[in-house]
């Protein structure tokens, strides 16, 4: 299993546009992976467990990811959130 | 026309205006899905989840079909609301956590989803956060077209044929609901809740389509089935009418379109008057889909381009490629007439979901942060409008135009900010149009009495009548108590635009009106008098304003100016301008 922890940087937090990408992003994985955000732990494919985590500006999140393709799979998802999800800095 | 007085009307405010005569179809949907429960042997539980996939099919086609609409008519920076449904919709979590559910309490699949989605939903409201609390309604909306696709095996849409004209009736609608049922024998709109202008008033009169909103008790009042007149002009709804109103209403309506036709045909007349005095008639848009009216009725370019729209619809901030790339399909399309872009009027009444909930309900919206204000105070949400208005520039003839500026600081400092952009792009080598025009609404008393220190720093002035008599006038213009306050002839009004266009003439520069006075006959003749550059009103007033110009003579509003600067009470000046045939 492979982890690293994320700060999410867009200023309206992960919100429903982010977590799409999020999903689409690990869905193309066959790793599990989960985002774990102090005792809650959701399955990273899954917008609705995205969202219940509510994790605004400055929010620290764990991504985990078990399987054939685990280390990919979290270097992806980690440039994904630092770079805003692809939405511009500013956002 | 005299309106009998029903005793099953229904009254609303009028969000879109227009009238139409149509069959009510009551949508109670809000209300929760009424799910059975019953029992399932395990040999089914593969059926049930098959079944489950069916339904998802369902609705993955309806919303890719609500998709297609709004990107068509709107564009394609409008669907993303569709597809964090989408996403919402093919959640795998939620797939296996059903068949984890009835693998466990053996029942049927409409009440395990049911279940498990609302467990989502109760996680979601306890948030501190508005906005997470905001998606309950997304995944509601989900749930509920899932939950019938799998108990009626329909979908929304084809639970009810629309084969005639149809008043559609309900507690709320969403953007996507609007798209989809105008493109199905829609032809009005009736909601229980909402306002004049939330982001779907907005929508509905951007598509032409009158929608009543704040319709109390709509849905006990009205049946599916019923013939409704809907008169958006009055806010007023008119339940199975008698035949002498129908037919009464019947002709109203043939004649508005006869009108119409004669404004279409008559699209590349002037607003002249009889002795030559021509102004400058734009009009005032909230989309992009709007200038096909624009031209339709001959208006001589964008006066008000209100930029609000993208950010209440949004869930997020828009970005600067977003925002280019509308205002650049206006610019553009416009063809080298004039668009005058306004930067966010947020606050008031208009508040995006995007802000914290102490901003967005402030004890007074109207006086507390909004517009101008809150693009100082967060520049990087000014500056990405900014930069997007002026790289749109360079496709077409746009101008910039500044709200809500009660002290001079505030429009040196905009300027300053403008500046700044202008610079930074030049050094990216983008290209705008170097010589764009800026220039500041009038809508604050203090605005107007030190209008000298104002028109020497910009190109231009439009007045917005409805905050200026809003504020002049202290009266919130949506408070009912108070109504019969809020009087834009008032001689106090009257006088500070007066004060307003002689002051911005003596600078050198054109004055606009861009309020709803613009458009109202009676005032006509004090602009004309005025001499007022130019009005901007609605796209369908265009024709009517023009036509009314056309019958005044300046040196003559002239006089009744003179005259009517003297009288000291509204009532006074209204009855005289309701005597004068025409504007002379």
């Amino acid at each position: 299993m492979v982890s690293r922890q994320v700060t999410i940087l867009n200023k309206q937090g992960l919100h429903a546009r982010p977590a799409t990408a999020m999903v689409n992003t690990a869905a193309k994985f066959k790793s599990e992976i989960f985002i774990c955000r102090d005792e809650k732990k959701v399955n990273g494919k899954s917008i609705l467990g995205l969202l219940v985590l509510a994790a605004e500006c400055g929010a620290i999140l764990t991504i985990e990811a078990q399987g054939l393709d685990e280390n990919e799979a979290v270097d992806t998802l980690v440039s994904l959130v630092n770079d805003h999800f692809g939405m511009g800095k500013s956002s | 026309m005299a309106k009998h007085e029903e005793i099953n009307s229904i009254i609303g405010l009028n969000a879109s205006k227009g009238i139409v005569i149509g069959t009510a179809y009551v949508r109670k949907l809000n209300q929760e899905t009424i799910v059975s429960r019953t029992m399932i042997s395990t040999d089914k539980i593969e059926e049930e989840m098959a079944k489950l996939r069916k339904a998802q099919d369902m609705v993955t086609e309806e919303l890719e079909l609500v998709r297609e609409k709004i990107e068509k008519n709107l564009g394609a920076s409008y669907s993303d609301i569709i597809s964090a449904q989408l996403a919402i919709l093919k959640d795998q979590e939620v797939f296996r956590e059903v068949q984890a559910y009835i693998e466990e309490h053996h029942v049927n699949v409409a009440f395990a989803y049911k279940v498990v989605v609302n467990q989502y939903v109760e996680l979601l409201e306890d948030h501190d956060s508005e906005y997470f609390k905001e998606r309950v309604s997304d995944i509601r909306d989900i749930k509920q077209r899932v939950l019938i696709a799998l108990i009626s095996k329909q979908t929304i849409l084809s639970t009810f044929t629309i084969d005639k004209p149809t008043i559609f009736v309900s507690r709320d609608l969403n953007p996507a609901d609007i798209m989809m049922l105008v493109s199905e024998n829609v032809i009005g709109f009736i909601t229980e809740f909402g306002g004049k202008t939330s982001h779907v008033a907005i929508l509905a009169r951007a598509m032409k389509v009158p929608m009543i909103t704040g319709a109390k008790e709509a849905l006990q009042h009205i049946e599916s089935g019923q013939t409704c007149i809907l008169d958006a002009d009055h806010g007023k709804v008119f339940v199975q009418p008698s035949q002498e109103l129908l037919d009464e209403y019947a002709r109203e309506i043939s004649e508005l379109d006869k009108r119409d036709k004669v404004f279409v045909a008559a699209h590349d007349k002037k607003a002249v008057t009889k002795d030559g005095y021509a102004f400058k008639l734009g009009a005032n848009i909230s989309l992009p889909v709007e200038i096909a009216d624009v031209k339709k009725y001959g208006g001589d370019g964008i006066g008000l381009y209100r930029t609000e729209y993208l950010y209440l619809m949004k869930q997020h901030l828009p970005e600067e490629e977003e925002l280019f790339n509308e205002y650049r399909q206006v610019t553009e399309g416009m063809q080298n007439k004039e668009v005058v872009i306004r930067t966010i009027d947020l606050g008031g009444d208009k508040m995006s979901a995007l802000w914290d909930q102490d901003i967005r309900f402030e004890s007074n919206p109207f006086m507390g942060y909004r517009a101008i204000r809150i693009c100082l105070d967060e520049p990087a949400v000014f500056i990405t409008q900014l930069r997007a208005i002026l790289r749109s520039s360079a496709f077409g003839k746009a101008s910039i135009l500044i709200p809500m500026i009660t002290h001079v600081e505030q429009l040196t400092e905009s300027l300053k900010i403008i500046e700044n952009v202008k610079r930074t792009l030049d050094k990216e080598k983008i290209p705008y149009d170097k010589s764009i025009k800026i220039g500041m609404m009038i809508e604050t008393p203090s605005a107007v009495m030190n209008i000298e220190n104002f028109v020497d720093k910009i190109d231009f002035i439009s007045i917005g009548t409805n905050d200026l008599t809003q504020y002049a006038l202290a009266v919130d213009r949506g408070n009912e108590r108070v109504a019969d306050v809020y009087n834009h002839y008032d001689p106090a009004i009257i006088k500070m635009i007066k004060k307003v266009v002689e002051a911005t003439h003596q600078a050198g520069i054109p004055a606009y009106v861009c309020g709803e006075m613009a458009s109202e006959y009676r005032a006509l003749v004090l602009f004309t008098a005025m001499k007022v550059d130019g009005l901007s009103v609605a796209p369908s007033y265009i024709g009517a304003v023009k036509d009314h110009i056309n019958t005044c003579e300046q040196k003559d509003a002239e006089q009744h100016l003179h005259k009517i600067l003297k009288m000291s009470t509204r009532n006074e000046i209204m009855n005289y301008l309701d005597n004068l045939r025409g504007c002379s």
